[in-house]
């Protein structure tokens, strides 16, 4: 009996270590970084009491901003859906390359892609006391309690990327967006303009996402817009894709078993169109497939370099991860700022590809 | 134990038949229901494409098998696989290491944690189910930190043939795939190994008592599934050109998924390497059917479900029956 106990009692030891090992493991991965607070910015009026006008729905209650926060740069907190994906990644360095000149500290965690972890990481770094907070709301119609624990809580919100609900405007401070229905759009009249008379269309889906929607709405308009006649321009079939290399190369093959008139393959983003690159070569079909990716990811600019890909509409996370900041700290400085703004992006296709840098996402130039 | 002994040839067949019958009128069934609905299906192309985008499910499937034939489970083999397919892209792209270097690599990374598995489950008597959690999280963070949330290309050709090389127009992957089916088979049913496998799963006091080295039998298992998932990954990442953080999400559900529709006993000592081919044939061809009747792949999932549970529900009944008498 004794024996059993004591059996238990270390195989529970084992585990507490193993989960203890664990959690050393993941911290080197997601732990706040916190960036060298040298360089203290000389911008900072304390708080000035807004002299705004109230035209703006964002700035109706000036909270107070932690005098001790002055101290050493204000604290800011990022939290994306994932750090999982170089996207998210992307963003991060603009986030960090901004901390780091103004002197902010950074905080970030990996919400793993689940609402409820980024809400409750949200509140640990309320907790730890951020400033502002640079939110990507996994969620973007349940944000609401997450922007109203942030506003009680004093810390300004600015929301990038995927944009909250019109209802939840009043609890951000400021948003920064690239335009979902101009990224489709790109690639739509990339179609428009290289099958002029019409093709056939497969559409490789992340259903889930609501940018992904309007990205798909934003290319059919792109093709309708710009050719004589959209009716010659069929939608054979819609995949999901999951944004995921091997999940959209396995329905992509089986997709081209069952039809052998593809002619362009629309795919919400880079990593997804990888897979199709591949499951079309293995089709042999290579040359006879356009493939058109998104976001201008540094995999979808090179594949387009080697001419597996046709067309990428670039998105600009860096930029727009480092423009949050900015708007962070002017809106904490008591600026005022422009509400919502929208990243323009642009599009890459072979003609144009070596005016970019193929290793990087984007740059912080301006353009 | 249900293993029957095989006599004579022909009675191999039959009693492969009569074993899975169940599974194989489902099989059936779901093959003329598909090819009702689409003509492209029961194509040798279709076919083909089939077999190879299952490949990799049915090599994981049969280190599944093994470990649930010990009463065990192993959740660990996707971030596995993930692990395995990141560092081969790592090694061969950003360390321009040689191909035979990579390969033994992806091998060995599998190997490793499959070893710190089956030690943990075998030695230190830490359930399954939490050991390969454990390891599941750890080679998934070790894959994030890899990565660091990148798809890494993989640019060199030789090595990406490891993967969409074919033969006589049959790709390379569904080879690896029978070979392995055909080992598991082979170290299942003709070898005393084998034998302590099914004889732990089935009683592990008994096993013991006979004199099986029992810890070692329960823990060599492991390393071998470690293997299998190593080779999965390096499959991966060769035959897409590319692995990302998310490479192998998912996976141990398909693998569990097809052992159990396999007829596979989820308590362990029953259950055959030619059931989980079945269980791997009714998925693909959910999967595949689906996508070539343009059926939301939402729908995928819910039937997989149901599939699942129709399998054990059917597994239970015949177990309970064949108490009765």
């Amino acid at each position: 009996m004794m024996k059993k106990v004591l059996k238990r009692l270390l195989s529970g030891a084992v585990v507490g270590v193993m989960a203890l090992s664990l959690v050393a493991c993941g911290g080197s991965g997601d732990d706040s970084k916190p960036a060298d607070d040298t360089a203290q910015e000389d911008q900072e009026e304390p708080e000035a009491p807004t002299d705004d006008t109230e035209k703006d729905v964002a700035d109706d209650v000036e909270d107070e901003v932690g005098d001790d926060a002055k101290e050493g740069g204000y604290t800011i907190g990022y939290s994306p859906y994932t750090l999982k994906n170089e996207y998210f990644t992307a963003v991060l360095n603009g986030v960090q390359t901004a901390c780091d000149e103004l002197g902010c500290e950074l905080i970030y965690f990996d919400p793993q892609n689940d609402p409820t972890k980024q809400a409750s990481q949200i509140d640990d770094m309320i907790a730890s006391g951020i400033d502002a907070l640079i939110y990507l709301p996994y969620d973007a119609g349940g944000a609401r309690t997450v922007l109203q624990t942030c506003r009680d809580a004093g810390v300004k919100v600015i929301n990038i990327d995927t944009v909250v609900t019109e209802a939840d405007y009043d609890l951000v401070d400021g948003i920064l967006a690239s335009d979902n229905l101009q990224l489709g759009e790109l690639a739509g009249q990339w179609v428009a303009e290289n099958h002029p008379d019409g093709a056939n269309i497969l559409i490789c889906h992340l259903q889930v996402a609501e940018s992904c929607v309007i990205n798909v709405e934003g290319f059919w308009k792109g093709i309708k817009d710009n050719v004589e006649n959209p009716d010659a321009f069929k939608e054979v079939q819609v995949v999901e894709g999951g944004g995921d290399t091997e999940v959209t190369f396995s329905a992509v093959a089986d997709v081209l078993q069952a039809h052998d008139d593809i002619n362009v393959i629309y795919c919400i983003n880079d990593t997804s169109a990888l897979g199709a690159v591949q499951a079309v070569e293995d089709a042999g079909l290579t040359g006879k497939i356009d493939i058109i990716g998104k976001d201008g990811a540094p995999i979808g600019k090179q594949a387009i370099k080697d001419g597996k890909m046709v067309q990428s509409s670039a998105q600009r996370p860096t930029y727009m991860g480092y423009m949050g900041v900015m708007e962070a700290v002017d809106v904490l400085n008591g600026k005022e700022i422009e509400f919502n703004v929208s990243i323009p992006c642009y599009s890459i296709t072979k003609d144009n590809i070596d005016d970019f840098d193929l290793t990087a996402w984007d740059s912080l130039d301006e353009e | 134990m249900n293993k029957t002994q095989t006599k004579s040839e022909p009675n191999v067949v039959v009693a492969y038949f009569k074993r899975n019958v169940g599974t194989i009128i489902g099989l059936i069934l779901l093959m003329v229901i598909v090819s009702v609905y689409t003509p492209k299906f029961m194509t040798v192309p279709n076919m083909l494409n089939l077999l190879r985008a299952n490949s990799v499910n049915a090599i994981i499937s049969c280190g599944m098998l093994i470990a649930i034939l010990m009463g065990e489970i192993d959740i660990s083999v996707g971030s596995t696989v993930g692990l395995s397919g990141i560092i081969g892209a790592y090694m061969i792209t950003n360390m321009e290491a040689p191909i035979p270097v990579t390969v033994l690599c992806c091998l060995l990374v599998g190997a490793v944690i499959g070893a710190i598995n089956g030690v943990a489950i075998a030695y230190l008597k830490v359930p399954a189910f939490v050991a390969t959690l454990a390891t599941q999280s750890i080679g998934r963070g070790l894959t994030e930190i890899i990565s660091n949330g990148i798809t890494i290309r993989v640019t060199n050709d030789s090595f990406c043939k490891i993967g969409t090389a074919s033969i006589g127009g049959i790709s390379v992957i569904i080879f690896y795939a029978g070979i392995i089916l055909f080992l598991t088979w082979v170290m299942l049913n003709k070898t005393r190994f084998g034998y302590y496998i099914y004889a732990l799963g089935g009683n592990k006091v008994a096993a013991q008592y006979s004199g099986v080295n029992v810890k070692l039998v329960n823990m060599i298992p492991y390393v071998f599934i470690g293997l299998l998932c190593g080779l999965g990954g390096l499959i991966w990442c060769t035959r897409l050109g590319s692995a990302a953080a998310t490479l192998g999400q998912g996976f141990e559900m398909d693998a569990i998924a097809a052992v159990v529709i396999g007829g596979t006993s989820m308590s362990g000592g029953t259950g055959t390497v030619g059931g989980t081919f079945i269980g791997l044939l009714i998925i693909s061809v959910i999967t595949n059917g689906l996508n070539l009747m343009n059926i939301n792949s939402f729908w995928q999932e819910v039937f997989k479900g149901i599939i699942i549970l129709a399998a054990v529900i059917f597994d239970v009944v015949r177990k309970n029956r064949g108490q009765k008498h």
